[in-house]
């Protein structure tokens, strides 16, 4: 990539992360999670920041980015969580979209979920398939289910893995639960026993797995890239409390067991951007296979790496930490909400690992 | 670097080359020739001779006015394929450039080109016992009586000390209470009366490292190296050399062991044993993490040459936790009681392994303990208040 065009992908991510800032603080983004954790009218304001369209082909008039060019918008995300199934429309609607054979079966402007059984961590949580002209099955961690007005849904059907845009209202479509996991996304169980009649098959054919594993791949990068955000904005926040916070006439910023803790963050979140950059690097010339292995090192540093920072930021700042109202909350459930979706450490890595043992 | 300075790629591409073309692979078949210091002697002078030694020092003081990352690039290359690393290398990485740099042109004359080709082989007479992490409460101490100083003392962990045949030492040369600001920068010669080496034997069984004894140790006074009581900066030019190039280094002998590790592992489960494939993945992840570190660090050397920086105590931390992560999956899957193969075959295996893991172990101390990395990235990255 030439220096150029990195300057723009830097440019594309402050531009958006300034729309962010002015229009979502944590406080208004506190307000929008006590309702329904959807608010309208902001994301009218993120689809004209053209988030939406980052991924969106320049054929289909986005701006053609890959998932690669994209983490540093992702990653300010992190650093100023934004409500709404955002993951869901910005990276997977795209690019499923731009495998379809007729991405006009997608209506743009649709708000849609993403309804993938492999989301969990263990798969055999949820199983989705389409036969004998029928939708079934249910899948967990559906991000807004009560809020969206469609449900992009992988599925497993005689001619490969395929993926229907199911309306919201359609008959046969259940919701359970409406989880406020993290502050901004409510979480739940969606069950279909659907007409196929009722659905579009949007991608299809042989190359359907192909494309819903590269949306995999594209949803664990960005994920990794929001929790290396938010990891950072923790440890800024514990760094500047411990340098006011008082205890026995001193900051607590000079205690040598506060700074080891400290220093053991940082080099959390430094190993997580390192470590980022470089999948980064490394997806831009990957096959399939490859980059499969790429996103899941990604997302499996995430999940440890993110995990540590957020507990250590709690460590920091001991009981006002623990309260509602503080802000280490937002950025510790995001981390959590981060997790497991799409695969925790032990579950990516276990996979990682079997990879290399089955090469010969 | 001159303009027409070959990429770091194509400079890895002719070091391949010449490697392949200079029978060292034969040289070094057996187990026993990596250890034979005669052999090894001779490599490092064929290295020399190749032109692949100091390419990344200025041209006025013997290099070849390349990056440092065109020098890594060897080392990493050497690591790649398996080969032992130059005797010098001490000398090379870590000493080499601060006697180069801050040494009169006689001194050069005198030192560089013997260091460089493995006449003379280099050891760095930093710490103490007293004087670990602490490096500037050292004691041993050198007193000028007319031309000559008088140094006695002892230091401790010198890498190669029993081979080296000159020592980069430390010496206090004012009050103790001077801590940093009355240390200079001493070459002492080994042979010199007075010196007496003591390998240690370590955990892991080998002797890396030497205590190293000062008597009334004789050295003359065009020994000094810089100015007087200046030797505080040299050693920090010495160390700020020392971990950038380290780490890169290391990250490829890590790659290599990772490839053998696997190969070992897959030995196991076609005898039946099982792996745990999360604690594989993970290191995996880890040292992916760590090139993308080192690329950043590369990036470092670059741009600010022998600068200093906090930054280097993030590389360690880092570099540490893959080491240790790595070595103990390789102690917990190839140790002994559960490395494959059968007889003497498994208990090679495991001892390897469990020689590996307990070096990794020393990962988190030398060269400053995690624990004063963690201090130096508190104070000079995160900008907290020296700790009490």
């Amino acid at each position: 990539m030439t220096m150029q065009a990195l300057d723009e992908r830097a440019e594309l991510a402050r531009a958006i992360a300034e729309v962010v800032a002015a229009e979502m603080p944590l406080t208004r983004l506190r307000e929008v999670a006590e309702k329904t954790s959807f608010d309208r009218g902001f994301w009218d304001t993120l689809v004209e920041s053209g988030l939406l369209s980052v991924l969106v082909p320049e054929s289909l008039g986005g701006l053609g980015l890959t998932i690669q060019d994209a983490t540093g918008i992702f990653y300010e995300l992190g650093r100023n969580p934004v409500p709404g199934p955002v993951l869901d429309n910005a990276v997977a609607a795209p690019l499923l979209r731009a495998a379809a054979s007729d991405p006009g079966l997608l209506d743009e402007t649709a708000v849609v979920a993403f309804v993938d059984p492999a989301a969990t961590t263990w798969s055999s949580a949820g199983a989705t398939s389409a036969a004998d002209g029928r939708l079934t099955g249910r899948a967990e961690l559906v991000r807004s289910p009560s809020t969206v007005d469609a449900f992009l849904v992988v599925a497993a059907g005689v001619g490969g893995t395929s993926v229907f845009v199911v309306p919201g209202d359609a008959a046969g479509v259940r919701v359970e639960g409406d989880h406020p996991l993290e502050f901004g996304a409510r979480y739940g169980t969606v069950s279909f026993d659907v007409a196929i009649s009722d659905a579009t098959e949007l991608v299809a054919g042989p190359g359907g797995a192909a494309a819903v594993e590269a949306t995999r791949t594209a949803l664990r990068l960005a994920m990794a890239a929001e929790v290396a955000g938010a990891g950072k904005v923790l440890l800024d926040l514990s760094t500047a409390y411990a340098l006011v916070r008082s205890q026995f006439g001193q900051t607590i910023a000079s205690f040598q067991g506060l700074q080891q803790i400290l220093a053991e963050t940082y080099e959390y979140s430094s190993a997580l951007d390192s470590l980022l950059e470089w999948c980064v690097d490394e997806l831009a010339s990957a096959d399939p296979a490859t980059a499969s292995q790429i996103g899941s090192k990604a997302k499996a540093g995430a999940a440890e790496f993110g995990r540590l920072i957020a507990e250590n930021a709690l460590q920091v700042h001991g009981g006002i930490g623990f309260t509602a109202e503080h802000d280490v909350n937002v950025f510790y459930k995001l981390i959590l909400a981060r997790e497991a979706h799409y695969g925790d450490k032990r579950s990516l890595a276990g996979a990682i690992g079997r990879g290399l043992l089955s090469t010969p | 670097m001159a303009a027409e300075a070959p990429s770091v790629d194509a400079y890895r591409a002719l070091f391949r080359e010449w490697l392949a073309a200079s029978g060292v692979y034969e040289t070094f078949a057996g187990e026993a020739a990596k250890t034979d210091e005669a052999k090894l002697r001779a490599w490092q002078r064929s290295l020399y001779d190749g032109g692949w030694i100091a390419v990344h020092w200025p041209v006025e003081i013997g290099g070849r006015g390349l990056s440092s990352l065109h020098q890594t690039a060897v080392w990493e290359e050497i690591a790649f394929a398996r080969l032992p690393q130059p005797p010098g290398l001490i000398g090379l990485e870590v000493v080499g450039g601060t006697v180069a740099r801050y040494g009169t042109p006689e001194q050069r004359e005198r030192w560089v080109a013997r260091l460089l080709a493995g006449d003379d082989l280099w050891c760095q007479g930093f710490s103490e016992p007293e004087a670990g992490s602490d490096l500037a409460s050292l004691r041993t101490k050198a007193t000028l009586e007319g031309d000559s100083f008088v140094v006695s003392g002892q230091k401790i962990w010198t890498t190669m000390g029993d081979q080296a045949e000159w020592c980069a030492a430390l010496v206090r040369t004012d009050t103790p209470e001077s801590r940093h600001r009355g240390i200079s920068y001493l070459a002492i010669e080994m042979a010199s009366p007075g010196v007496t080496v003591r390998p240690t034997e370590t955990l892991t069984g080998d002797t890396e490292f030497s205590e190293v004894f000062f008597d009334d140790v004789v050295v003359p006074k065009d020994n000094l190296i810089g100015d007087l009581n200046t030797g505080w900066k040299l050693a920090m030019d010495t160390l700020a050399n020392e971990r950038g190039g380290y780490l890169l280094r290391r990250r490829a002998e890590l790659e290599v062991m990772f490839d053998d590790i696997l190969s070992d592992a897959k030995a196991r489960i076609a005898e039946g044993g099982d792996i745990d494939e999360p604690a594989l993945g993970w290191c995996r992840v880890l040292l992916d993490a760590l090139a993308g570190q080192a690329r950043k660090t590369g990036r470092r050397m670059v741009d600010e040459p022998g600068v200093p920086s906090a930054m280097d105590s993030a590389d360690k931390l880092l570099l540490t936790r893959a080491e240790q992560a790595l070595l103990a999956f390789a102690q917990d899957t190839l140790g002994f009681g559960r490395a494959p193969g059968s007889g003497g075959d498994a208990l090679k295996t495991a001892a390897r392994w469990q020689e590996a893991y307990l070096y990794s172990r020393a990962g988190s101390i030398y060269s400053g303990t995690r624990q004063i990395q963690r201090s130096i990235i508190a104070e000079r990255v995160l900008g907290l208040p020296r700790s009490r």
